[in-house]
C-alpha cells in the first residue's frame, strides 16, 4: 500500500480510530488535570475535553468528506468507501457527545472535590 | 533423482456436481455414533445443541418463576420458606441471564452467522466445541448445587458483603462465582470466533454495506462481550479469592471497598442487557424483510444504531447504583447518558415501523412476534427512561416497578424476537416447518399472558411492594394484584408449553420445508434445509445486500477450493476480496477432554487454591493433544 492510499484509508476511517483515541486520552487527562484545576482554577479539564470534542468533530468531517474524493476502481469500492465513511463519521459523533458531557461536567466542578 | 509426484488435482473446478458433493460430504462429515457426536466441530450441530440446551434452561427457569408466583399468590403462603425462596430467585435470575439469554443469542449466531456470510464453518471450530462443553458444565454445576440445597442465595448480582466471607457461609456464593467463570469462558470463546468469522470469512463480494443486519448485530455484540466480560471475570475471581484465600478486595475493614463490587459488576451488567438485546434487534431487522416484502428501511441507520448502542452501553452502569450514595453530579451524568441510549433504540423502532408501513405484510407467526416485540419493547423502553431519572428511581428502587421494567425489556426485547427467530429459522434448523396454527395460538397466549403478568407489577411497585420478599402480610394492599398476576402467569406458561409442544412435534412430523420457504433474501436460504455438512457445494459470491432477491435466477459462485481437505476462503476485512485458502480443523475429541480438565480444575478451585496449580497440568496435556499435528491434509497450511 503506497503512502497516498494509506492516507486515504486513514482519512476514511478517522472517525473510528482518531475519535476513540482522543476520548481515551481525555480520560487520562481527566485523572491528572483536576489537581491543576484545584490549584489554579484553570478549568484545564474542561478545556481539554472541549478541544478533544473539536478534534472528534474534525475527524468526523474528514471521514464524511473523504469518500467523495476517493478514486474508486469500481462502483462496489465506491459504495464500500461511502458506507465506511458514514459509519466512521457517525461513530465520531458519539465520542463528541461523550467529550462534551465530560467537558460540561468539568465546568461545574472545581477540581478540589474529594 | 527423486521427483515429487504431483498430487491429483482435488479442487472443485470442473467436477460434476454429484462427485463434488460426495467428496465434500466425505471431507466435512460428522461420523455417526457417540464418538462422532462428542468429537464434532460442525457449527450447525454445536449451534443446535447450544439452542436446545439454552431452551432447557429456559424451561427450568420458568419452573422457578412459577414456584415464586404460586408462593406470592396469597399473603403468608407457606409453600416456600425464606431460604429456599432466596435460592429460587437467585437461581431464576442467574439461570435466565447467564445460562439462557446470553448463550441462546450466541447459539443462534453459531448456527446462522457462517451460513449468512457464506462460509463452510465458523472460525476456530474446536474452540466452538470447547465453549459448548464448558457452558454445559457451568449449567450442570449450578443446577446440581441447587438440587443439593447448595444453590446460591445472594441474588443474580451477588452483592458483597452478603456474598463475601463475612455473611455468605458455605459454598453457595462460590457456586455462583464459579458458574460465572464457566459461562464467561464460553461466551468469550464464541465472541472471538464470531469476530474472526465475520471479519475474515465473509464470502467474496460481501462488502461492509452488504453484511446482513443480524451479522452486524453479532459483530457489535461480540465486541461488547470481549470488552464487558473481563470486568465480571475480575470481580468473580476477586470474590473467590476473598472467600478462599482471605484477600480483602471487598472488605472495608482491611482497606477493601464494597462499592468496587457494584462498579465492576454493573460495568459488565449493563452492557449485558445489550449483549442480549442487540442480537434480538438484528434478528428483527433481518426477519422483517421477507414478511414486509421489501428491504428494511434505513440500513445505515440500523447499523449505526447497533454501533451507537454498543458504545453508549459502557457509559450507563451507574444508573444501577443511584441509591448507593454517589456524588450528585455523577448521578446526573449517568441520567443523561441513560436517556441518550433511547435515541439509537428509537431510530431502530422507527426504521422497523417504516418498513412495515411501506410493506406488503405477510401475517405469519414470526411477524406476530415481531409486532409483539415492538409494542412490548417500547413500553419497557419508556419505563427505562423513567427509571433513568434519579428522583423517580430513588422512589421505585428495589420495588416491583423495576421487576416489571426489566421483564418488559428482556422478555419483550429479547424473548419475543427469539421466538420469532425460532419460528423463522426452524426450517433451516430441522428441515421442517413449525405448525402455523399452533404458532399463532402460542403467540397470543404469550402476548396476553405476558402483559397481564408483568404490567400490574408496575402498579405493585408504585404501591411499594419490594422485590425479593418471600411473603407479605394480609393487611398490605398487594393481595389482589398478586393473585391476578399469578393467574395471568398460567396463561403465559400455557403459551410457552404450546410453543415447546409445537417444536417437539414439528421437528418429527412437521411439514417438510423447502430450501427457502419464506422467499427470504439472505444467504442461509441459498442452501438446503437443513444445510449439508459443508454448507454450500460452491462458495456463493454476492453482489448486493439481498443476493437471493437481486440475483434470483443464478447466484454467482467462487471455485478453486480443495475437496479432499476442509478449506475456506479468507477475504479482506472491508472489501471482502479473496485473500487466501485456509484450512479448517477436522473433528477432534480433545476439546471435550480440555473442557473436562478445565471443569475439574474450576470446581476443585472452590475448595483449594492448589487446584489451580495441579489442575492446570491435565488442562495443559489436553491442549497439547488438541494442537498436536494429526497427519491430516489440514496440517499442511
Amino acid at each position: 500500500m503506497n503512502a497516498s492510499k494509506l492516507l486515504t484509508h486513514l482519512s476514511v476511517w478517522a472517525g473510528l480510530w482518531l475519535a476513540p483515541l482522543v476520548w481515551a486520552a481525555n480520560m487520562q487527562f481527566g485523572q491528572i488535570l483536576p489537581y491543576a484545576d484545584c490549584r489554579s482554577q484553570l478549568h484545564a479539564s474542561a478545556i481539554t475535553s472541549f478541544v478533544g470534542a473539536a478534534l472528534t468533530i474534525a475527524s468526523s468531517l474528514v471521514s464524511w468528506l473523504t469518500p467523495a474524493k476517493v478514486i474508486a476502481d469500481s462502483e462496489e469500492h465506491r459504495a464500500n468507501a461511502d458506507f465506511g465513511g458514514a459509519v466512521s463519521a457517525l461513530s465520531a459523533c458519539l465520542f463528541t457527545f461523550a467529550l462534551l458531557m465530560q467537558g460540561i461536567a468539568a465546568m461545574v466542578l472545581t477540581g478540589c472535590e474529594r | 533423482m527423486n521427483r515429487p509426484v504431483a498430487a491429483p488435482d482435488t479442487r472443485d473446478i470442473e467436477i460434476e456436481r454429484k462427485r463434488l458433493t460426495d467428496a465434500l460430504a466425505e471431507t466435512w462429515k460428522t461420523p455417526s455414533g457417540i464418538w462422532g457426536a462428542l468429537a464434532t466441530v460442525d457449527h450447525k450441530i454445536i449451534g443446535r445443541r447450544y439452542i436446545v440446551t439454552a431452551f432447557v434452561f429456559l424451561g427450568l427457569g420458568g419452573v422457578l418463576a412459577a414456584l415464586m408466583r404460586i408462593q406470592l399468590a396469597q399473603p403468608e403462603a407457606r409453600l416456600l420458606g425464606p431460604d429456599r425462596y432466596n435460592q429460587i430467585f437467585t437461581m431464576h435470575g442467574a439461570n435466565m441471564m447467564f445460562l439462557f439469554a446470553v448463550p441462546v443469542m450466541e447459539a443462534v449466531a453459531v448456527y446462522l452467522v457462517p451460513l449468512m456470510v457464506g462460509t463452510r464453518n465458523i472460525a476456530f471450530p474446536r474452540l466452538n466445541a470447547f465453549s459448548y462443553w464448558i457452558y454445559l458444565a457451568g449449567g450442570t454445576l449450578l443446577w446440581t448445587a441447587f438440587a443439593l440445597d447448595m444453590g446460591p442465595d445472594v441474588g443474580w448480582f451477588a452483592y458483597v458483603p452478603l456474598s463475601g466471607p463475612q455473611y455468605g457461609a458455605g459454598k453457595r456464593a462460590d457456586i455462583w462465582a464459579q458458574m460465572i467463570t464457566f459461562t464467561e469462558i464460553s461466551a468469550l470463546a464464541v465472541a472471538v470466533e464470531l469476530v474472526v468469522t465475520i471479519f475474515k470469512q465473509r464470502t467474496p463480494g460481501m462488502t461492509l454495506d452488504r453484511i446482513p443486519v443480524f451479522v452486524w448485530a453479532m459483530l457489535v455484540t461480540s465486541f461488547l462481550v470481549i470488552m464487558a466480560m473481563p470486568a465480571i471475570v475480575l470481580a468473580s475471581t476477586s470474590l473467590i479469592l476473598d472467600r478462599l484465600v482471605g484477600t480483602h478486595f471487598f472488605n472495608p475493614a482491611e482497606g477493601g471497598d464494597v462499592l468496587l463490587w457494584q462498579h465492576l459488576f454493573w460495568f459488565f451488567g449493563h452492557p449485558e442487557v445489550y449483549i442480549i438485546f442487540l442480537p434480538a434487534a438484528g434478528m428483527v431487522s433481518t426477519m422483517i424483510e421477507p414478511f414486509a416484502r421489501r428491504p428494511a428501511f434505513g440500513y445505515l441507520g440500523l447499523v449505526m444504531a447497533l454501533i451507537a448502542t454498543g458504545i453508549l452501553a459502557f457509559g450507563l452502569w451507574v444508573h444501577h447504583m443511584f441509591v448507593a450514595g454517589l456524588p450528585r453530579l455523577g448521578d446526573s451524568f449517568f441520567t443523561a447518558s441513560s436517556m441518550a441510549i433511547a435515541i439509537p433504540a428509537g431510530i431502530q423502532v422507527f426504521c422497523w415501523l417504516a418498513t412495515l408501513w411501506d410493506g406488503r405484510l405477510v401475517f405469519k407467526t414470526p411477524l406476530l412476534f415481531i409486532i409483539g416485540f415492538i409494542v412490548t419493547f417500547v413500553i419497557g423502553g419508556l419505563t427505562g427512561v423513567m427509571v433513568a431519572s434519579v428522583p423517580f428511581d430513588t422512589q421505585v428502587h428495589d420495588t416491583y416497578f423495576v421487576v416489571a421494567h426489566f421483564h418488559y425489556v428482556l422478555i419483550g426485547g429479547a424473548v419475543f424476537p427469539l421466538l420469532a427467530a425460532i419460528h423463522y429459522w426452524f426450517p433451516k434448523l430441522t428441515g421442517r416447518m413449525l405448525n402455523e396454527a399452533l404458532g399463532q395460538w402460542s403467540f397470543w397466549l404469550i402476548f396476553v399472558g405476558f402483559n397481564a403478568t408483568f404490567f400490574p407489577m408496575h402498579i405493585l411497585g408504585l404501591e411499594g411492594m419490594p422485590r425479593r420478599v418471600y411473603t407479605y402480610q394480609p393487611d398490605l394492599p398487594w393481595h389482589g394484584l398478586n393473585l391476578f398476576i399469578s393467574l395471568s402467569a398460567v396463561i403465559l406458561i400455557a403459551g410457552f408449553l404450546l410453543f415447546f409442544i409445537n417444536a417437539f412435534r414439528s421437528a418429527r412430523v412437521g411439514e417438510v420445508a423447502r430450501d427457502n420457504p419464506w422467499d427470504a433474501p439472505t444467504l442461509e436460504w441459498a442452501t438446503t434445509s437443513p444445510p449439508p455438512s459443508y454448507n454450500f457445494p460452491m462458495i456463493p459470491v454476492v453482489g448486493s445486500l439481498h443476493p437471493l432477491w437481486d440475483d434470483r435466477d443464478s447466484l454467482a459462485v467462487a471455485n478453486g477450493l480443495r475437496t479432499d481437505r476442509r478449506e475456506l476462503v479468507v477475504t479482506t476485512l472491508a472489501a471482502a476480496e479473496p485473500q487466501a485458502r485456509e484450512a479448517s480443523p477436522r473433528n477432534s475429541i480433545w476439546p471435550l477432554w480440555a473442557a473436562i480438565a478445565t471443569t475439574i480444575m474450576l470446581i476443585w478451585s472452590m475448595f483449594s487454591p492448589w487446584a489451580v496449580v495441579w489442575g492446570s497440568v491435565p488442562v495443559a496435556v489436553a491442549l497439547m493433544g488438541w494442537f498436536w499435528p494429526k497427519g491430516t491434509p489440514e496440517d499442511e497450511s
